[in-house]
């Protein structure tokens, strides 16, 4: 049944093959499917052994506890982005396979397949990467995300040759103790590139400030989630994180530096760029602490900057330079998820912040909190530059009635609309996602029991253990 | 400073490769085969107890295949497959979506050739005969879908360059749909019928016979007629511009 997630999304993404906009319309119907789903036909913890080959030789999808939360965000995720998005011809169809990955990913316990899934992910980001002509910052992404990809191949080749076999959890519980540091090396340099953390991470910048609705949110939000899934999953669940410590202190330079350079950039595509590296190094960064409180608030953290980041991404690819001020809607929603992404009480930013310092606190660990605190103020810096730049930017209707003038005179068919720049589908989107923060600002408990337990499962080998065991060797 | 900085990282995962790596790496052909999925795989044994492969005489083994690597690429990891599949219609996409960005809309054209589009007349049916075999008889000799479904594109490639008028229709794009969807759907078959997506569903008869091997190469026929069509289409994208 399980297999229903990924099988679906394929079947529509072939079936749109010969008409190039139908799968930008099978994409929302496709993700409500897997939606409902989730919600009312599959629960955890059950496992599929596809092709009825036990799970040792061929490959088995697990759902569990760490999963089950995970593919709903990613799957809302995708519904938000079918509704938000300007999708182009073909957009569609590739955005299904996507769905088709993602969801893969987070199912699968095998290493190779997983890997088949990043393969996909990738080929598809590239693509997407180059959106609006964005050739150059496409390009980047192929060189580091190659290269990112042959070393998880390299990892999962490694497993193989010192386990004997390709299934998650038959491999940890193989595998000689003394080389896991090693092999994890490989798996490592793979999330530091796909995580962005810098700097490894600085293709980022180019692919993101594309202008695109699409780009970001697909590679910024999607991706993402589904790979700090993935990371935590291999790194928290399976094996260990080698060198935890050089893990956490490049995270944190990683922290400082996009931050910087989030500052020190003119155009606003770069600066939140900049911002949601130094989101993810964040979590990368309290994920390598391996304690539960700071896993959930990680996953917390997540949540937050994910949401508030799709916000901000979605009303930048429509307004541009534009002001608010012919657009208070989109303005309302961009100035809440500013604030969420600061931590301002009263959002869930707020409560992110909050439960990070805190768990950090309880395990006598300062440098880091001390870093989120100083990222924060610059962050409160430049996001708060930007909402009065753009909320009293003068706007220049004046001189676009004058450009649309000149080219109804020149005779141009196409005019475009100058006032409703922003979508409808998008202006909904951004303002339910404001909502959310504030909702969760409100009632962090909603989210917050959530990663609680996703922490206590994932930190928690036996029960993956015994799901695919069955209880017993 | 850059270059400083490459031949550091360079330098540095060089160290870890040679230093860290290669010790944990058993050596060439030193292998324990008997300690690794795959001899179970290569005997046809994971489901049941090992019993030695015989061609042409063993029966209704859990897996039909003579060629060893089809039945692990269709079979036993079928499901790698279909994402390969999708890796390689993700890639004709952006190839599509590349050639449409392209600002010179110039249609790629050849200087046509007498002897050349006589003789494609009379090895075009031979090339695109021996891809089908190569898809058919994927479960028994070395090929399948992939090199199958190549060799049927590179047809395609030798009539444009032999014929400017020749165009590939939407047809290619409307075999493309339903082959990718066949699979996906012979998986959904397996889950109605066996409960699992995937499964194996049909008898898999002797080794070594052309009806054996189940699902398999009507899986392979179906990812032949989709690479074709695929590759087709690339070839198409990059002359049509």
């Amino acid at each position: 049944m399980i297999a229903l997630l990924i099988a679906v999304p394929l079947v529509f993404a072939f079936a749109s093959i010969p008409h190039e906009r139908l799968g930008r319309y099978f994409l929302p119907f496709v993700a409500m499917f897997n939606l409902v789903c989730l919600f009312f036909f599959m629960h955890p913890e059950q496992i599929l052994e596809v092709g009825k080959w036990p799970a040792a030789y061929g490959i088995a999808l697990v759902l569990d506890n760490v999963s089950y939360p995970f593919l709903i965000f990613v799957n809302f995720l995708i519904l938000m982005m079918s509704l938000s998005a300007t999708l182009e011809n073909r957009y569609g169809t590739l955005l299904l396979v996507l769905t088709a990955a993602v969801n893969g990913i987070m199912l699968t316990g095998d290493f190779f397949n997983s890997f088949v899934f990043l393969e996909i992910i990738s080929v598809i980001a590239y693509i997407v990467a180059a959106h609006k002509d964005n050739a150059l910052g496409a390009f980047k992404y192929l060189i580091f995300g190659g290269i990112g990809g042959t070393m998880y191949l390299l990892g999962a080749v490694s497993v193989y040759v010192k386990s004997g076999t390709l299934n998650m959890a038959y491999a940890s519980f193989i595998t000689d103790p003394m080389v896991v540091p090693t092999i994890c090396i490989f798996f490592l340099i793979t999330f530091l590139v796909e995580l962005k953390v810098l700097p490894l991470g600085l293709w980022a910048p180019d692919v993101y400030s594309n202008g695109s609705s699409v780009t970001p949110i697909a590679l910024g939000s999607i991706v993402t989630v589904s790979l700090v899934y993935l990371f935590s999953r291999i790194f928290l669940n399976i094996f260990d994180l080698p060198n935890p410590q050089l893990v956490g202190i490049l995270a944190m330079v990683s922290i400082i530096f996009s931050e910087l350079g989030a500052l020190k950039q003119k155009g606003l595509g770069r600066a939140l760029s900049f911002a949601t590296i130094s989101g993810v190094s964040t979590v990368v960064a309290a994920l390598s602490m391996r304690e539960s409180e700071i896993t959930s608030a990680a996953y917390f953290y997540l949540f937050n900057d994910v949401v508030s980041k799709f916000i901000l991404f979605t009303l930048f690819a429509y307004l541009g330079e534009r002001g608010f001020k012919s657009n208070k809607t989109a303005g309302i929603a961009f100035t809440f998820a500013s604030l969420s992404v600061v931590g301002f009480p009263m959002f869930a930013g707020f409560w992110a912040k909050y439960y990070l310092l805190k768990a950090l606190f309880q395990v006598n660990s300062y440098a880091l909190p001390a870093i989120i605190l100083i990222a924060a103020v610059i962050e409160a810096g430049y996001l708060i530059k930007w909402n009065v730049e753009l909320w009293y930017k003068e706007e220049d209707r004046e001189k676009d009635r004058e450009d649309v003038e000149a080219e109804k005179a020149e005779g141009v068919e196409e005019v475009e609309e100058v006032e409703d720049f922003v979508p409808f589908g998008a202006q909904v989107v951004t303002l339910l996602l404001a909502l959310t923060l504030v909702v969760v600002g409100f009632m962090p408990g909603l989210i917050h029991d959530q990663t609680m337990s996703i922490a206590n499962h994932v930190l928690d080998f036996r029960p993956y253990l015994d799901l695919i065991l069955k209880g017993g060797m | 400073m850059r270059r400083v900085w490459a031949i550091l990282v360079a330098g540095v995962f060089l160290y870890f490769l040679v230093g860290q790596f290669l010790p944990i790496i058993p050596t060439f052909g030193n292998v324990d085969l008997f300690a690794r999925v795959a001899f179970d795989i290569i005997n046809k044994s994971t489901t049941t107890n090992y019993n030695a492969v015989e061609f042409k005489k063993s029966k209704d083994l859990e897996d039909g295949s003579a060629n060893v690597v089809t039945s692990i690429v269709v079979n036993y990891r079928s499901f790698d497959t279909l994402g390969e599949v999708s890796v390689l219609f993700c890639a004709a996409i952006g190839v599509g979506i590349l050639a449409s960005m392209l600002k010179s809309k110039k249609r790629i054209e050849f200087e046509e050739h007498k002897v050349l589009r006589i003789s494609t007349g009379i090895v075009l049916p031979l090339i695109l005969l021996f891809g089908a075999y190569i898809f058919i008889h994927g479960h028994l000799s070395p090929g399948g879908g992939f090199p199958g479904g190549t060799t049927i594109a590179l047809g395609v490639l030798l009539l444009m360059l032999s014929n400017n008028e020749f165009k590939v229709t939407n047809v290619a794009k409307y075999v493309e749909q339903s082959a990718g969807a066949g699979y996906v759907v012979i998986g959904l078959m397996g889950m109605a019928i066996g409960g699992v997506f995937l499964m194996n569903f049909l008898p898999t008869g002797v080794v070594g016979n052309l009806f054996s091997a189940g699902v398999v190469p009507i899986v392979y026929t179906f990812i032949g007629f989709k690479v074709g069509a695929e590759l087709s289409n690339v070839i198409s994208d990059l002359r049509e511009g």
